[in-house]
């Protein structure tokens, strides 16, 4: 016999069903592919009025129009994060700014209208901090709300309040500092000039600049503030060079994003006198247009890579001493788990479901179960049905089986209950009244069941009052 | 032998300090081993101390046969196989190999040495525990020897025919066939037993005119109790007997039934004859008296098989009616589900119940019983129990039916089934039904 319960151990333990694994297998593969194509979407605020993807295609394309023996070179990128770009080879990080506080730590918003621009691109101060330090880099001043992105319409409701600037340089609260404005002429077409002695000579400024409402920084710098007015439009800057307060970091600050964006840049010389620009203040290295919230490229540079070839020696090391001593212990310990686990105490452990698949009566009730419960609004007549045949069991316990069936069972059983305990007999009658269809059918599920817990609260009475109930084979 | 899981977590202790030892420029690393070494010498000091498995045997004494339902005792008894040698200090404890006819303790302690195990006799057949798990702990307890003792252990697990050797039911037939005298049984019945002067006070239908006429006096017939009655014992074997019904599968509840009424029979100076099937008829032993008759019908029930399949009452009481050329009581020990089968079952019932006398046994369904009368808490409770309460219906009116049809039916308990049983047989004999 001992043969034949080993043949119901249950052998397949431990085991992954292949179909299963296989599943699994190709879900981690779909949502693999989920991710890359969702990573690889570009973001819809950089396809958008407001976005500066088109300048990045369009500077590109005319570098490499320019420059022929450079065709392969990517002097002009569009960076998203990926793929990783080194430090190194970077010589200018456009970065166009969408929040115009960017000194708050949290997305407040003093005016209920500023809520329209709580989706836009936010860096914060550290960002911007932590981009300036690491590149050099022309910081573009935001310009438009969220309802002009949300819209594609441009209306001087949609741009952001001159009081809502803080600009990031040093004193920007104190009397006399620069603000910025919104140019009186709704379209203004002009050249720029250069006023400051840090623009490169070589720089081409004879272009006509088209902007609406024109962003610029009004009534100069003051001496002591860090910024210098190097490029302006009709008397007002237009392009700053600025040091960060804390760093002594320099950076460039052009005051108007519509000269590249997806909406001005194609206006006059909008994207060509920033193309230009772009070329003087970089160097040799490639010229980012900046679309990541973080600044993925300094944390990549931050770590000195080792590039000393590998060899399996390096592996082998974590074997050679000291670290032997660590992985005798742990074979020690692997090795005298392992013994603990392969000698058994007792038989193994026989199927106990083998006796449960047999066909009973149990399977015929569950079947019935299913089918009743499968039926919508059954519950009252079920419950109807409970109770009468509730009724039904306890007459047979009291009257055995030559009682009448039915109601007239039922009356006859009140009857006898009455003779007992007339009080417990109106009882009864008055619950059995009282749990007619709309009683049941009201209330719900906890009604219904708090009327059937009532209902065997009184059968339990009832059982009580004439004894332990008799073996009468009904 | 294997290691414990106090050896495993001191050696998890010992790799995590020789990590630290390792890993902490401060400390020496040359002795990042030394508690994994101390841990070994500790085992293998602990390993010489303590009493080995060698050093132990096993004696073993029980009963080779057991009664369905009753418990089995084995006596088991560890000694020291050395002079003056001890037992281990640790708790011992055991465990059986599991065998489906017996059930028992999952483990065991064997407390000083000793200890008489009652084992259970779950179904019949012969059935062998071929293995014994020892298990105790070495004196520190980092090592714990778990030797396996083959041990062979076999009993017959037999038919319950406990009320028959108590010898209740010979008094309990005495009483009611012959009651204290044996003489008394004079007069009653159909068989013709003697003729005898009539005396004032006989019933005046007893006169034998004949004889009287012939004999010039008033000669009465005596009469006795008929006996060399047939009794067929047909017992359903199908699926619906493996069910188990207070730990015993509802066959072996039958066939003890069926054996004491068996003995009775005998006693009462019938026939009896068993008729088993299951899908198709099994087996047929014609109706035989006296003790030997018994004796082959106990073991012929015992040798019935636990069936699974589904039971075919068509042909089985189809081929029953074929075989009986004599009226007789026929004891029908089976079951039914559904209502189609139980048609089935009645049509073929009434069919043999025009020739001979029937008893259909049944034993009451606890779980239906369970269902019906516990209090329910959701609606899928109250789907269930209404589920039940018409199973149970149906199952009433087919009773119902059979007793219309003039087939006692009994629908008991298994402790009521041989009593129940026994007194309706009793109750036929006494109204010369068969």
């Amino acid at each position: 016999m001992s043969e034949t319960a080993a043949t119901n151990v249950q052998s397949d333990n431990g085991q992954v069903n292949p179909v299963q694994g296989l599943m699994v297998l190709l879900g981690v593969l779909g949502l693999g592919v989920l991710i890359w194509y969702f990573a690889n979407q570009p973001a819809a605020l950089d396809r958008s009025v407001l976005g500066t993807r088109g300048f990045a295609h369009y500077a590109n394309d005319r570098y490499v129009a320019e420059n022929p023996d450079k065709k392969s070179a990517q002097k002009f990128q569009f960076f998203e994060g990926l793929p990783l770009t080194k430090k190194d080879e970077i010589s200018l990080r456009i970065l166009p700014l969408y929040d115009p506080d960017i000194f708050s730590f949290s997305r407040r918003t003093q005016n209920a209208k500023d809520d329209l621009s709580s989706e836009i691109r936010s860096i914060g101060r550290r960002g911007l901090r932590r981009k300036i330090q690491n590149i050099p880099t022309l910081v573009v001043l935001p310009k438009w709300r969220y309802g002009s992105l949300r819209q594609e319409r441009f209306h001087p409701e949609f741009l952001i309040d001159p009081a809502d600037h803080r600009l990031p340089f040093r004193d920007s609260s104190k009397l006399g500092a620069p603000e910025v404005r919104h140019g009186a002429d709704v379209f203004l077409t002009e050249q720029p000039k250069i006023t400051g002695e840090n623009v490169p000579p070589s720089l081409n400024i004879s272009r006509d600049l088209a902007l609406y409402a024109p962003q610029t920084i009004s009534g100069g710098f003051p001496s002591f503030d860090s910024c210098s007015s190097e490029i302006e439009l009709k008397g007002e800057t237009l392009l700053a060079r600025c040091e960060w307060a804390s760093t002594a970091t320099q950076f460039w600050l052009l005051t108007d994003p519509d000269l590249l964006n997806n909406h001005g840049a194609w206006h006059g010389d909008n994207a060509a006198f920033v193309y230009d620009l772009a070329l003087a203040l970089a160097g040799e290295g490639k010229i980012i247009v900046d679309a990541t919230p973080i600044d993925i490229i300094a944390r990549n540079n931050n770590a000195e890579r080792d590039n000393r070839n590998r060899s399996f020696s390096d592996l082998f090391r974590f074997f050679e001493y000291p670290f032997s001593y660590f992985w005798i212990a742990l074979a020690c310990l692997v090795m005298f788990t392992l013994w603990h686990a392969q000698r058994r105490y007792g038989a193994a452990e026989v199927d106990k479901d083998s006796e449960s698949r047999l066909p009973n009566k149990a399977t015929v009730i569950d079947a019935n179960v299913t089918i009743l419960r499968a039926t919508p609004g059954t519950d009252v007549p079920l419950a109807q049905q409970h109770i009468r045949q509730r009724m039904d069991g306890l007459g047979a316990e009291i009257l055995g089986s030559s009682r009448k069936r039915g109601a007239e069972g039922e009356a006859q059983l009140l009857a006898s209950i009455s003779r007992k305990n007339k009080a417990l007999g109106d009882k009864m009658q008055k619950t059995l009244s009282a749990l007619d269809t709309q009683q049941l059918a009201t209330g719900g599920s906890s009604g219904l069941f708090k009327n059937l817990n009532q209902f065997e609260k009184l059968i339990d009475e009832v059982r009580h009052e004439f004894g332990r109930s008799s073996n009468a084979r009904s | 032998m294997r290691p414990s899981r106090l050896l495993l977590w001191l050696l998890f202790a010992a790799l995590a300090l020789s990590l630290v030892a390792v890993i902490v420029p401060a400390l020496p690393v040359d002795w990042a081993l030394l508690p994994l070494a101390v841990v070994l010498i500790a085992t293998i000091f602990d390993w010489v101390i303590s009493v080995g498995p060698r050093s132990i045997e096993v004696n073993i004494s029980h009963l080779r046969e057991v009664f369905v339902g009753e418990h089995l005792e084995i006596d088991f008894k560890l000694n020291s196989k050395r002079k003056n040698g001890s037992l281990p200090r640790s708790e011992i404890k055991g465990r059986l190999a599991h065998v489906d006819g017996f059930e028992t303790r999952e483990e065991f302690s064997f407390g000083k040495g000793n200890i008489t195990l009652p084992v259970l006799a779950k179904q019949r057949g012969r059935w062998t525990i071929d293995r014994l798990w020892l298990y105790w702990k070495s004196r520190l307890g980092l090592i714990e020897f778990i030797p396996v003792r083959k041990i062979d252990l076999a009993a017959a697990v037999v038919p319950n025919i406990r009320p028959i050797t108590s010898g209740q039911i010979d008094f309990d037939m005495r009483t009611a066939i012959f009651g204290e005298k044996q003489t008394s049984q004079r007069g009653e019945g159909s068989e013709f037993h003697q003729l005898n002067d009539y005396v004032q006070g006989m019933d005046p239908r007893s006169i034998d005119w004949k004889h009287s006429a012939r004999q010039n006096r008033l000669v009465a017939k005596e009469m006795r109790a008929e006996r060399n009655h047939q009794i067929i014992l047909a017992m359903d074997n199908g699926h619906l007997m493996r069910e188990e019904i207070n730990g015993l599968a509802r066959i072996d509840h039958k066939i003890n039934a069926a054996l004491a009424l068996a003995w009775a029979g005998v006693q009462g100076g019938d026939q009896v004859g068993l008729f088993a099937f299951d899908a198709r008829p099994r087996q047929y032993t014609p109706a035989q008296p006296g003790r030997v008759a018994f004796a082959r019908l106990r073991s012929q029930m015992a040798e019935l098989q636990y069936s699974s399949i589904e039971t075919n009452h068509t042909l089985a009481l189809a081929t029953l009616h074929e075989r009986l050329n004599r009226r007789s009581l026929i004891v029908v020990f089976s079951d039914f589900v559904d209502p189609l089968s139980a048609e089935l079952l009645l049509e073929h019932l009434a069919v043999l119940n025009r020739h001979h006398v029937l008893v259909f046994v049944s034993l009451h369904d606890p779980l239906l019983q369970n269902l019906v009368n516990q209090r329910v808490e959701t609606m899928d409770g109250v789907a269930r129990s209404v589920s039940a309460s018409n199973l149970l219906a149906e199952r009433r009116l087919v009773f119902e039916k059979m007793s219309s049809m003039g087939i006692d039916v009994i629908e008991t308990t298994p402790v009521e089934m041989t009593p129940n049983l026994l007194n309706t047989y009793l109750a036929i004999k006494a109204k010369e039904l068969i």
